[in-house]
């Protein structure tokens, strides 16, 4: 570990396990980037924020780099240009741009009462993203002139950032010569024709959170195993409609992120996630929803333990670490990767539903802020992602697609209503 | 509060029919002045993506010291062998044009295309022209390479000084400057065909192209019409060329293969002409082949 914390102190970054994975698959449709926005009461003040994010960044050294190209990886190195703040648009999550966003690997963007940081996953997950929200909210409210004192779970400018931060957790804590975990047989797929390349279509769900977890409750399932049941019910409903001959059926799995920062001690800011995939076999017959949130239930359950954990973890990492692997000169890299990923990775499950979980901040912070938004990154192989997030007393559904038909989403929010849970939808077209 | 009727769900404010379902409103609130989308309307812009050709300092460095050590090799082992320089001067020479082709744009602090351009075909003449003088007979083969990377550089220069705005300039001076190559030729291989041939279907190019581009001023020589115009004077050129050539080569001023030429490309220029001027003929071809 050592050698790794000299690195970055010399201004450059190996990539984790995870970057490596997204930027092999990046591309103008899967752009990787995925973005968390806060709306305020009041209209942005784009010079405040331009301020704030100047003098934020160096807070989060590990976010101001640029990639470079190595002979055999790419790598992560410091950026010394200044990011610059710039307009929303109307299709979030797009590529990035390297000359007008002075190759960053993320972007701020305000658009009247929201500010929103798009973040690519080569830099972090979902975790690193919301602290960097936080406290760029947190800098932008003072600049602004609003007397903040509490920054508890903040992390402001006046302090040095911490070496854990920096790590690569995947490599801390991996296992070398652990079992491989089982890959499942492929799973099912939204069908559907693309839209263009740039446009990404985007629709939220809005509803009372204690209502949703009222109803979960009642079934005995936290809100994420309740919303994963959800989304694969939906799916088996849309199979249904399609394939009638259930030989030709294929399973539905929808990957659940996990916050491994919860699992292993890590301080880290840069990508620590992995997933686990419940699944059900359509061929064997019709589930009823009751049976899907049980299987959602006990998977969740027996999956999420650090021993589960830690043989996906080792297959990843193990790969990375693989001496003839990484002798592979990285434009090789770059051919292969891509297929590696759609036969291991996205074909493997029918969608993906990543909870945050609630959203919390010092109470003098919460004031100023209305809603927190987060739109999860395209991906092709299965067209729709979802994700979650809570705040004050809402919860945030959004669906991100690339198809024109809404289809997913009306199976599920229609669900939702069924159950009685009052939804409020908005969408970016 | 609107719902939709269909799906139950409460929408957005505004919206004139469910994102789920696509049925319309029936019923929208009267539409508030003071609410605002929840996206903008702006799109991303979409840019072109960004190749850096030019290697950053420190691999100028690296490479440096890669190229030193062959070419120190071969200058040892050239002196231990014959005791002067001999054949190493050529991969010596050769490794020295490479790292100014390689460093050159790295080392420079503000360099552009043309100037990146002019540099690298300007050593390489002075490699070719070293070579040519370190083989004995000063200026025997390398005048034919030599002279056309200059008229290759002439033209670069003219499309980057001129552009798109003077193609009238580029054509004067790339008439002289390629004038001026072939003349050099015709005295380097000690040749007569200068006046008899290249310059005459020189002179006669450079008039069609500028009669071309005058008369591509005109409204009726655009889209079809330029490009009847543009294979008329093909043909015309044909014509020329023949006539020059069979009087240089026979002395007679038969025409052959120019008329089978003609025979194609006249009725085609006819037909595009009156393409460009009959709008209903146009509109017929574009709706049955538009792509």
């Amino acid at each position: 570990m050592s050698a790794k914390k000299t690195d970055a102190s010399r201004g450059w970054y190996r990539l984790d396990n995870a970057a490596i994975l997204y930027l092999s698959i990046q591309s103008e449709r899967i752009t990787t980037m995925f973005r968390f926005s806060a709306t305020l009461y009041e209209n942005i003040d784009p010079q405040a924020l331009q301020t704030s994010l100047v003098k934020l960044i160096d807070r989060f050294p590990y976010y101001r780099v640029k990639l470079s190209k190595g002979l055999f990886w790419y790598y992560l190195e410091h950026n010394p240009k200044t990011p610059r703040v710039e307009k929303d648009v109307q299709y979030p999550c797009g590529r990035l741009a390297p000359i007008s966003n002075r190759n960053f690997l993320f972007r701020v963007r305000y658009y009247n009462k929201r500010i929103a940081v798009e973040f690519s996953h080569a830099l972090t997950d979902g975790t690193g993203a919301v602290t960097f929200l936080k406290s760029l909210i947190y800098q932008y409210l003072k600049e602004t002139g609003k007397n903040i004192s509490d920054s508890t779970g903040i992390l402001t400018v006046d302090e040095k950032p911490d070496p854990g931060e920096f790590e690569d957790a995947y490599h801390r804590f991996y296992k070398p010569a652990l079992p491989l975990p089982e890959t499942g047989e492929s799973a099912f797929h939204l069908k559907g024709k693309l839209v263009k390349k740039g446009v990404y279509l985007v629709i939220t769900g809005i509803s009372l959170l204690e209502d949703i977890i009222a109803v979960a409750k009642k079934k005995n399932a936290t809100l994420t195993e309740f919303l994963a049941a959800v989304y694969i019910d939906s799916m088996q409903e849309i199979q249904d409609k399609y394939i009638k001959n259930p030989k030709h059926k294929r399973p539905i799995s929808v990957s659940v992120p996990v916050n491994m920062r919860n699992i292993y001690p890590s301080k880290t800011m840069r990508n620590f996630s992995l997933f686990v995939i419940p699944r059900i076999d359509p061929r064997l017959g019709h589930y009823t929803f009751d049976e899907i949130l049980k299987i959602v239930h006990y998977c969740m359950m027996t999956e999420i333990n650090e021993k589960s954990i830690s043989r996906q973890l080792s297959r990843n990492v193990g790969g990375q670490r693989n001496p003839v692997i990484r002798i592979i000169p990285l434009f090789i890299k770059k051919i292969f990767a891509p297929l590696l990923y759609t036969k291991l990775g996205e074909n493997l499950f029918s969608g993906t539903i990543s909870n945050i979980g609630k959203i919390t901040m010092p109470e003098e912070m919460m004031k100023h802020v209305e809603r927190i938004d987060f739109v999860p990154g395209p991906g092709p192989v299965n067209k729709t992602g979802c994700s979650v997030v809570g705040f004050k007393d809402k919860i945030y559904i959004t669906f991100g697609r690339l198809t024109r038909e809404p289809e997913l989403e009306r199976v599920f929010f229609t669900k939702l209503v069924k159950m009685g849970i009052h939804m409020t939808i908005e969408s970016n077209v | 509060m609107a719902y939709c009727v269909k799906c139950g769900v409460e929408l957005e404010r505004n919206l004139t029919s469910c994102p789920l379902c696509s049925t319309p409103v029936y019923l929208p609130e009267d539409s508030d002045e003071s609410y605002q989308r929840s996206y903008p309307e702006r799109v991303q812009k979409n840019q072109a993506r960004h190749i850096n050709l030019v290697p950053s300092k420190t691999f100028v460095y690296l490479m440096t010291f890669i190229l030193v050590i062959p070419a120190l090799v071969c200058f040892m082992v050239d002196i231990r062998g014959n005791g002067v320089v001999s054949w190493s001067f050529y991969p010596v020479a050769s490794l020295l044009l490479f790292w100014v082709l390689m460093a050159y744009p790295a080392l420079m602090k503000r360099y552009s295309f043309m100037k990146v351009l002019t540099i690298d075909i300007y050593s390489v003449v002075l490699f070719l022209v070293s070579l040519d003088l370190y083989s004995g007979g000063f200026l025997s083969w390398s005048v034919y390479p030599v002279s056309s990377l200059l008229l290759v550089w002439v033209y670069f220069l003219l499309f980057f000084i001129f552009g798109r705005e003077k193609p009238g300039y580029i054509a004067i001076i790339g008439y002289i400057s390629t004038a001026l190559y072939l003349y050099l030729l015709e005295q380097a291989t000690k040749s007569v065909w200068f006046f008899e041939l290249a310059l005459p279907i020189l002179t006669l190019l450079l008039l069609e192209v500028i009669i071309v581009l005058i008369l591509s001023g005109y409204k009726f020589f655009k889209g079809a019409g330029l490009s009847g115009l543009i294979i008329i004077k093909l043909s015309l050129f044909c014509f020329g060329c023949e006539l020059i050539i069979n009087n240089y080569v026979y002395g007679s001023s038969s025409l052959f293969w120019s008329l089978i030429v003609a025979v194609v490309l006249i009725p085609l220029s006819i037909f595009l002409f009156l393409v460009q001027s009959n709008e209903e003929f146009r509109v017929y071809l574009q709706k049955k082949f538009h792509l």
